[in-house]
């Protein structure tokens, strides 16, 4: 508890509301994919209502992105700076990813799912982002 | 580019956090302001200037 409290409290007001803001949105996020995982399971469910179960977590997902922009607006200039070279390594690493998938599907190498590759290339921005975020961080301690 | 940010600091008797928070930036950018890791916008040089009543020039040097 105390080391969280410490943690808390070393992150800029900023982070911090950040953090506050994007709380409801993501437990929101997690409660509707939940939801979509039941509804997958629901043969007999109208593809309406299939869609809009699909969709609820997006909009959770955009919830936390508005989130994002509006710490980006509201944070200093060297946490800006971090987090936009993050975004941009983040950004730089799924897209050498998407092109290098793009050939290897192309020349016949590989046969991946294509939900399979698209939560690949989601994982690999994230950890792009936070592994990027990291050593930033370290470098303006 | 060098600076005498943490000098003019120190004679102030403020902590990183307590400068960062007159300047209205994180600690992390005074640390990284300090130690040179980091040169500041022009609006920031302004407001680090004008709190310590000095010239952009006078805090901040040119590297050559």
């Amino acid at each position: 508890m105390n080391v969280l409290a410490r943690y808390w409290n070393g992150l800029s007001p900023a982070l911090q509301r950040y953090y506050r803001a994007s709380l409801w949105p993501s437990l929101l996020l997690v409660a509707m994919a939940l939801l979509h995982e039941w509804a997958t399971r629901q043969p007999a469910m109208a593809p309406a209502w299939r869609i809009a179960f699909a969709l609820g977590p997006v909009l959770c997902v955009g919830w936390v992105f508005a989130c994002y922009l509006r710490f980006l607006r509201d944070c200093d200039e060297l946490e800006r700076r971090i987090e936009l070279d993050a975004l941009a390594w983040a950004g730089g690493l799924g897209f050498l990813g998407a092109w290098a998938a793009i050939f290897l599907l192309d020349a016949g190498v590989a046969a991946w799912p294509a939900k399979k590759l698209a939560a690949m290339l989601g994982l690999l921005l994230i950890v792009g982002y936070v592994l990027a975020r990291a050593l930033l961080h370290r470098r303006y301690p | 580019m060098n600076n005498h940010l943490r000098g003019l600091r120190e004679g102030q008797g403020w902590s990183q956090g307590e400068l960062a928070e007159r300047l209205e930036v994180s600690r992390q950018t005074v640390n990284a302001l300090e130690t040179g890791k980091y040169d500041p916008s022009l609006p920031l040089a302004f407001r680090i200037a004008r709190l310590f009543g000095q010239s952009i020039e006078s805090i901040f040097l040119p590297e050559n």
